[in-house]
């Protein structure tokens, strides 16, 4: 399973690289903003998920996972909201913007891989 | 067994330090857009590094600036503390006990 992420920090790109890579069948790529991870999809990067920090400086979660939405070959790609924000309003807003789910920050290492795979089995049923 | 996290656990505190410099200084020039994504990155990221006070501090603050409201000096406060906390704590690579 492909996975891409995308977040500014560096910190967390590497624990969430620690943690995926957990899961011997994930195979993940990271980028630090909304811009390459752009960048990086017209480049001919097909992932089978995208995991998308809400916070980032330029194109921020929602602007990116807009821009997406309309590339053809990822309209239908799923993608996971990653934020610290936890009010149930806030995560009803991102499911509203297309998302399949939102983990919220901080996240447990040992688990993340299960609570993405969840996510995503939740959204084929 | 090693503990994977244990170096990136080390980084975080470790850069704990320069967040209290830049809190202070965002404090002190009143820019609330740099004040709310500090404290919004720090409620994420400490919490997974293993430190949940200092990600509660913080999040206290972001919940504050998602519902519009400008957060109290109090909550400043407090995340000075606990920032300074984790940025002085003995960097044995392991997350302090009261915040396992």
């Amino acid at each position: 399973m492909r996975i891409l992420h995308i977040d500014d920090e560096p910190d967390i790109r590497e624990v969430t690289a620690l943690a995926l890579g957990i899961d011997p069948e994930i195979e993940l790529t990271s980028c630090p903003s909304g811009q390459a991870a752009l960048d990086t999809l017209k480049a001919g990067l097909r992932p089978d998920a995208i995991l998308l920090d809400v916070m980032m400086p330029g194109l921020d979660g929602p602007g990116t996972l807009e821009q997406i939405r309309a590339m053809e070959d990822h309209a239908a790609t799923p993608v996971i909201f990653m934020t610290a924000r936890a009010q149930a309003q806030e995560q009803a807003r991102f499911i509203g913007l297309g998302a399949v789910g939102v983990i919220i920050k901080p996240f447990d290492p040992m688990t993340l891989a299960g609570q993405v795979r969840d996510i995503l089995a939740g959204a084929k049923r | 067994m090693t503990d994977p996290l244990a170096p990136l656990r080390e980084r975080f505190r470790a850069r704990s330090a320069e967040d209290l410099v830049r809190l202070r200084a965002l404090l002190d020039s009143e820019d609330t857009d740099e004040l709310r994504r500090l404290a919004h990155s720090i409620a994420g990221a400490a919490g997974t590094f293993g430190f949940p006070t200092l990600s509660r501090a913080a999040a206290i603050i972001d919940d504050a600036f998602v519902a519009g409201h400008t957060p109290g000096q109090a909550s400043f406060d407090r995340l000075e503390q606990e920032l300074e906390a984790v940025a002085n704590a003995s960097p044995d690579l392991t997350p302090p006990a009261s915040d396992a």
